[in-house]
């Protein structure tokens, strides 16, 4: 997804951007074990992430499927939709309030965003693109997480990958570039029933971003501008060949 | 005698000006194109007489559509057409109509008004205050008790007294401000659906704006509603079929509501089920094409189950209107101009203003100029601006080149855009952001802007106010904005007024 992020230092998106030194660390096997590989439904489960980057700030995000939607929780403060209809709606959840973005909504502020990257965390075209290593198979004896590892390079990143390829989810995901990396180390997964993903979307009081220039006396809309909640669109960094990028960064998708 | 003495006089005096005039302007002045053509253009107005009342009457209004708006709309258009002679020569179909007059904007309580306060004027011959809906300004916004007693009549309601038929039509939510003002009293624009209303609003029964749409007594109904704001007219576990849910508490389907309670009455939701009605046996028709607002016209090929155009629906609701022999209003809003500039998006502001100007050159085509009023007008202008010295014929949504075809370029040795906006989402803080290779014309591109704002703003400078046919000599001057719907009563004799 390409926007602006600069009022949050260390969000998903800018965190998929930012650079600094390589932090290894390797997956608690315990924790990805946490349930049993047949209750899982790759369309229904939920995956919590540890986001680490060079300066040592370390935060969790978790990652919410239910088939043509996704969610990520990345503070208790807000969490984001997606879906595949090409909306996104940010889920407020102290206010119990919502701010909805249609598809035009989005593309008018210049927002575009890959489900497919979102759902898998990386685009299933970048793990098209890598090179499979051969000792990545069967590193796991319960299925789920039979691993696949990969690596590749993408503009000027170098990525790695520990796939599963069950779940269709990163087990490690790392990516370098001079500056340094960042890292995302899957901790926890287990299921999540569609009623449980309904109850976390249900008893909001939403609003369209289209209305969003009309109701700015709205003192929920007027605190959550205040506070870079409600998103700009464009970042306004380009590159030499016109493409947006972010934070000033040279930008990528995965 | 006399008189024809007077007029043989007259006759003598103008043939003697005319030939004073060829003899001292040189070939060079009266042979130009721009010459001939003005002076065409003012003999034909001498020519113009238009009759006093209207049979019908059909109002446009584009929210947000302020005069930047419609100069970098028509170059845009202009631009697109074949042999262009740069774009800046086209008119939109409406600037082509003989009267016009600019409008007041500001509402009771705000300098720069909002599209609730705006359409109230319009419809209802008062001003009031931003945020509600043809209640007068002695209501308290949100307050239901403060609003009772100070329900306004509409446009809507007197055509539908006389025994015309009515119709509304938007590419926003049809409960969205602008169009809601035309049938519905509220405190609260947002109030659009049971489940927004507060227990204060509950307790003293005001009823939300969708409930007000289609519970109506038929006398008083509306013959046409197109637009979106499907959920605000299903309940809340009920899903669409775009598989959007309902937004109703109450567990009312209004759309079902519709069709049991008016003679003759269709629910369509979709493109094909929009085609299929039939107007000469339909004469309640409800079309919610999208959940929320419809699609920006840049973006409506691509919805789920299609929607029509703003053309589309115009020209469907005249063929049904035109059934009634005593005559119609129809009220016809663009209502996604105002999101593209809030969005700071100009592209998409510029493609729904040409959808605009199809819609009514469409209306034009197939109407009888001797009996219908046909006017197009604002609610609200916005903070778009077109700037620099482009050359001539330079792209609207381009980097400004110099009349010597150079890049013009900004103090900060950094190119810059012909239109931008004063505030909004693509100010940029800091440095600001080189355009050298960033395709400005882009449909998703976002101008640049000064002051950093969430969302761009609306404008409190004069709108436009343009017409044709019957009544429309009621069109001049600087008028507030309040006064179309005198316009509209004195046309129309509708019986708000003396006339």
């Amino acid at each position: 997804m390409q926007h602006n992020t600069s009022s949050k230092p260390f969000s998903y998106t800018s965190a998929l951007t930012m650079a600094g030194t390589l932090i290894a660390l390797l997956i608690s096997s315990t924790a990805a074990h946490a349930v049993q590989c047949e209750s899982l439904d790759s369309s229904h489960l939920s995956a919590r992430y540890a986001v680490s980057n060079n300066l040592g700030v370390t935060k969790e995000i978790t990652l919410l499927r239910n088939d043509q939607e996704v969610i990520y929780q990345h503070s208790a403060q807000s969490f984001e939709l997606w879906n595949t209809r090409g909306e996104y709606v940010r889920y407020f959840p102290n206010e119990r309030r919502s701010v909805s973005y249609q598809n035009g909504d989005l593309l008018s502020l210049n927002i575009h965003f890959d489900f497919k990257q979102l759902n898998h965390l990386i685009s299933p075209k970048t793990i098209a693109s890598m090179q499979q290593l051969p000792s990545s198979s069967n590193k796991a004896t319960d299925i789920c997480m039979t691993e696949q590892q990969y690596q590749g390079q993408q503009q000027n990143h170098s990525l790695a990958i520990t796939w599963l390829d069950k779940l269709a989810l990163p087990k490690l995901f790392r990516v370098t570039d001079k500056k340094g990396s960042i890292q995302y180390e899957l901790l926890e997964i287990k299921a999540l029933p569609k009623s449980d993903f309904i109850a976390l979307t249900s008893g909001y009081r939403d609003i369209d971003f289209a209305d969003v220039g009309d109701n700015e006396s709205d003192p929920f809309i007027a605190k959550m501008i205040h506070q870079g909640f409600i998103q700009h669109g464009s970042s306004g960094f380009y590159d030499s060949q016109g493409k947006q990028i972010q934070n000033g960064e040279s930008g990528h998708q995965h | 005698m006399i008189n024809i003495k007077k007029i043989a006089a007259i006759a003598s005096c103008s043939l003697v000006t005319i030939a004073a005039n060829a003899a001292v302007l040189p070939s060079n002045q009266t042979d130009s194109q721009w010459f001939k053509d003005s002076a065409q253009l003012v003999s034909d107005k001498t020519q113009q007489t238009a009759p006093k009342k209207a049979k019908n009457v059909i109002l446009f209004v584009g929210d947000g559509m302020g005069i930047s708006t419609l100069t970098a709309a028509r170059i845009f258009e202009g631009q697109q057409q074949i042999n262009n002679q740069g774009g800046e020569e086209n008119l939109l179909s409406f600037e082509h109509f003989p009267k016009t007059a600019l409008v007041k904007t500001y509402n009771t309580n705000q300098q720069t008004p909002d599209s609730a306060g705006t359409m109230t004027a319009i419809v209802t011959g008062v001003k009031s205050k931003a945020g509600v809906l043809s209640v007068s300004d002695n209501s308290l916004r949100a307050n239901c008790l403060s609003s009772k007693d100070n329900e306004l009549i509409t446009l809507v309601d007197l055509a539908n007294a006389k025994g015309l038929s009515t119709g509304v039509v938007s590419t926003a939510r049809i409960t969205h401000a602008t169009p809601a003002a035309a049938y519905a009293a509220s405190p609260e624009r947002n109030w659009e659906a049971d489940s927004n209303l507060p227990a204060e609003a509950v307790a003293n029964e005001c009823k939300d704006i969708a409930y007000q749409l289609v519970m109506r007594d038929e006398a008083n109904a509306l013959s046409v509603a197109l637009g979106g704001g499907r959920r605000n007219f299903i309940p809340s576990d009920v899903t669409d079929g775009e598989n959007k849910t309902g937004r109703r508490d109450d567990g009312v389907d209004l759309t079902q509501a519709w069709t049991d309670n008016l003679s003759n009455s269709a629910y369509v939701w979709d493109q094909a089920g929009f085609d299929a009605i039939d107007v000469t046996t339909t004469d309640h028709l409800l079309g919610l094409f999208n959940s929320s607002h419809m699609e920006y016209e840049a973006d409506r090929a691509d919805d789920t189950a299609g929607e029509p155009s703003l053309t589309e629906m115009t020209q469907k609701s005249i063929e049904l209107l035109n059934k009634n022999d005593k005559g119609y209003l129809l009220i016809v809003e663009s209502g996604r101009i105002d999101h593209a500039h809030h969005a700071g998006n100009a592209y998409r502001a510029m493609m729904d203003t040409v959808e605009l100007s199809n819609a009514v050159k469409a209306a034009v085509a197939t109407t009888d100029p001797a009996e219908t009023l046909i006017m197009v007008t604002a609610d609200h202008s916005h903070v778009f601006t077109i700037a620099g010295y482009p050359k001539r014929g330079n792209p609207i949504l381009g980097l400004v080149h110099n009349v010597g075809g150079d890049l013009a370029i900004a103090k900060d040795g950094k190119p810059f855009t012909t239109v931008g906006y004063t505030n909004g989402p693509g100010a940029v803080v800091g440095v600001r952001d080189d355009l050298s290779s960033v395709d400005t014309k882009d449909k998703d591109f976002m101008q640049q802007s000064l002051v950093p704002m969430n969302s761009e703003t609306h404008a409190g400078e004069d709108i436009t106010l343009h017409a044709t046919g019957p009544g429309s000599d009621l069109v001049q001057g600087v008028i507030e904005q309040n006064v179309i719907f005198h316009i509209i009563n004195q046309a129309q004799t509708l019986g708000g007024t003396k006339y």
